[in-house]
């Protein structure tokens, strides 16, 4: 009997505790500094998670709310977290809505350095730049390729705050012969996915485009492979009629249906 | 403006208990986007007015689709005191909704379907709206529905409401809160889309929301509930299905929990079906004994082809494509927004970036794949009738194409402005809906 009155009990405690870690996530997502308080003061998990691997500061940031970041941020939430539907940084969501202070009270916790540094490259904001660089210590390959980016995205001020940071110049571009890359162009097509991809050569480049989506400048490592970091897109041509392109667990094979 | 006509009585054939000059609900007769027995133009301009039998200017934004019955065309529209709202077009996968507080009118108009004079018009609601839209969406998704007697219009969190055809409001029903958005930040509101449909003496709303998601029936006559199954359900933009048997029918429902098939009767769960998007927009089609089933977002993006009169989980196991209750599937080749069609021997899907696929319906056999225009963004189901299928681009160009396993594009009709909202088959008409107009086209 005492067991079974022990297990009600214990049942109807984790129900509670489910509740309150809800509201904790609900207050934070509305940036409801008050709420969020007083249910961390009852027990919220401050690490509690959404189905899709957000906390508490993930969903605070990501919608820009600074106080209850600071809150979350004192009480010690973790900043190194990736949701698992996206696999995207709290600091990636937080830049890609443009929250630019909130990314900053995130790099000012510290965290994945190297992370950092890529994700704030890409926004062109050299203070966020300046602030990774000043808390954390990327390392040598981090700083070369947002080096090597911010030189290719003419991002002049964060180019130089990197080289002074230590990053080395980019290696040689690899020239591949002007008759090679002309044998690629053309329009592929997979059967593995709804998405054309047009190749084509501007002033000596190698350029991709999906169907609408912007075109981009793929660079060669060698003859026969292309990359593109920014995107983590790999791309293999076997022959001038066909290419395999990679991105993150992706394998496309795709063939050309259209010479240009 | 001119008028065609009456339309042939040879086109008055019979489907699924309405004519074929009838387009009831969303997609017509079932969903099915088919309108065979009517016999739409190839060839119209209206940009020239070349064989436009009217036009007529609809305030406010809508993607919901038009419907018809006998002279009759029923459209919503939701009004915005701010007059620069508009539909933000193209491809993107922005999350941000559109934040307009200001003041708005929800309303049903009732149009004659000859001459493009409208007939009557009612404010079903008014007020500041209750949750935000995405910025392809509208305050008035979901298309009305109709059964000749009754015009059921739903306006999401601002209600439910039933207008006589004559458009004497009968009833309406406060449906609570519809908080339909990402399901990855709630507050990434986009509003309620999925559309009523109507089976005997029930209208039936799919409404799956952040919370208490619910499939449920009420009474046409005065809006009582008679049935409500609660899902466990996120949010969803899908209209459910009417699936008739041999001796049964099922309500079929696309979502990302789950697919599912209810009791269209009493609303008891039949079967339910995984995996799926996490993001469903599109509704089920019935053919040929199937139900075909498909969405377009990670972290698959399926493609079923369901069995009538399954009962049970029909979840495939691990490494198959296919059962006793699944004739075929695959977990690539979905897509998002335009829902699919069948017509004649096979499935066809449309790409948001324009890619028209065929299939052939019983096996799944790929039959061709061919960009349908130079691409952009398509939003609009497709429709069929007489061999040929209507692909309407969001940038406002409406493909013909001839149906069949070789692709051949027939012509293609500019409308002048964007087009987001499902074509109506009306007899002889095709009625279509652009961001400002309501188009009556015929040749």
């Amino acid at each position: 009997m005492h067991r079974i009155a022990g297990l009600v009990l214990a049942t109807a405690l984790a129900l509670c505790a489910a509740d309150v870690n809800e509201e904790l996530l609900a207050a934070a997502r509305k940036g409801d500094l008050v709420a969020v308080k007083a249910l961390i003061e009852r027990g919220a998990a401050l690490e509690t998670k959404t189905p899709y691997g957000q906390t508490p500061l993930y969903v605070a940031a990501m919608n820009g709310h600074d106080e209850t970041v600071q809150f979350l941020l004192d009480k010690g939430a973790n900043t190194d977290v990736t949701d698992t539907f996206y696999k995207e940084s709290m600091l990636g969501f937080v830049l890609q809505r443009k929250h630019y202070g909130v990314a900053k009270m995130i790099i000012a916790k510290g965290g994945n350095a190297d992370k950092q540094l890529a994700d704030v490259a890409e926004t062109g904001q050299a203070d966020l730049v300046q602030a990774v660089l000043e808390k954390g210590k990327p390392g040598q390959a981090a700083l070369d390729s947002a080096y090597e980016a911010a030189i290719g995205d003419k991002q002049a001020a964060i180019a130089e705050l990197l080289k002074k940071a230590g990053a080395h110049e980019p290696a040689a571009a690899v020239q591949v012969d002007a008759k090679v890359l002309d044998s690629y162009t053309g329009t592929y097509k997979t059967e593995q996915f709804p998405l054309d991809i047009k190749v084509f050569v501007k002033e000596g480049k190698l350029y991709m485009q999906g169907t609408g989506q912007p075109e981009f400048a793929p660079k060669p490592k060698s003859a026969t492979v292309f990359e593109f970091p920014p995107a983590h897109i790999e791309v293999e041509f076997d022959s001038a009629a066909s290419f395999t392109l990679k991105q993150g667990s992706m394998n496309l094979k795709f063939k050309k249906a259209v010479t240009q | 403006m001119r008028c065609t006509g009456a339309v042939s009585l040879a086109a008055l054939v019979l489907i699924n208990g309405c004519w074929a000059g009838d387009w009831p609900q969303f997609r017509g007769p079932s969903a099915s986007g088919v309108g065979d027995g009517t016999k739409p133009p190839v060839k119209w301009d209206a940009t020239k007015g070349t064989n436009i039998v009217w036009s007529v200017e609809i305030p406010g934004l809508a993607d919901s689709s038009p419907i018809v019955w006998g002279d009759q065309v029923f459209v919503t529209t939701a009004i915005s005191s701010d007059p620069k709202q508009t539909f933000r077009t193209g491809l993107y996968g922005d999350t941000d909704p559109v934040n307009d507080n200001s003041p708005h009118q929800w309303k049903v108009l009732a149009i004659d379907k000859k001459t493009g004079k409208i007939l009557w018009e009612q404010t079903a609601h008014e007020g500041v709206p209750k949750t935000k839209r995405h910025p392809k969406s509208s305050q008035a998704s979901p298309s009305p529905v109709t059964d000749g007697k009754v015009v059921v219009a739903y306006f999401g969190s601002e209600g439910l409401y039933a207008y006589s055809v004559g458009g004497k409001l009968l009833w309406k029903k406060d449906l609570g809160l519809q908080n339909a958005g990402w399901f990855f930040d709630p507050d990434s509101e986009w509003g309620a889309a999925s559309s009523p449909v109507i089976y005997k003496n029930m209208v039936i709303l799919q409404c799956d929301r952040q919370k208490d998601s619910f499939v449920a029936a009420y009474d046409l006559k005065d809006g009582k509930e008679l049935w409500r199954t609660a899902r466990a359900e996120i949010p969803s933009w899908g209209t459910p299905t009417i699936v008739s048997g041999k001796d049964h029918t099922e309500v079929a429902t696309n979502a990302p929990r789950a697919i599912r098939g209810y009791d269209a009767d009493t609303g008891k769960q039949l079967w339910t079906l995984g995996p799926n998007s996490e993001v469903v927009c599109t509704t089920p089609v019935f053919s040929q004994g199937l139900i075909f089933v498909t969405a377009g977002y990670p972290p698959v993006q399926p493609i079923y082809a369901i069995r009538i009169g399954s009962s049970g989980d029909l979840t495939l196991k691990d490494g198959k494509e296919s059962s006793d209750a699944i004739a075929w599937s695959k977990q690539r080749g979905g897509v998002y927004l335009p829902s699919p069609l069948v017509y004649g021997e096979h499935l066809y899907t449309v790409s948001n970036n324009g890619i028209l696929t065929a299939y052939e319906a019983k096996t799944g056999v790929r039959v061709y794949q061919q960009r349908v225009g130079e691409g952009g963004s398509f939003v609009a189901s497709p429709v069929s009738a007489a061999g040929k299928l209507y692909i309407t681009s969001e940038d406002g160009d409406v493909f013909v194409v001839k149906a069949g396993a070789t692709y051949e594009l027939l012509s293609k009709n500019p409308m002048g402005e964007p087009i987001l909202a499902t074509p109506a088959l009306a007899g002889d008409v095709l009625i279509i809906r652009g961001a400002r107009h309501l188009f009556a086209v015929a040749e």
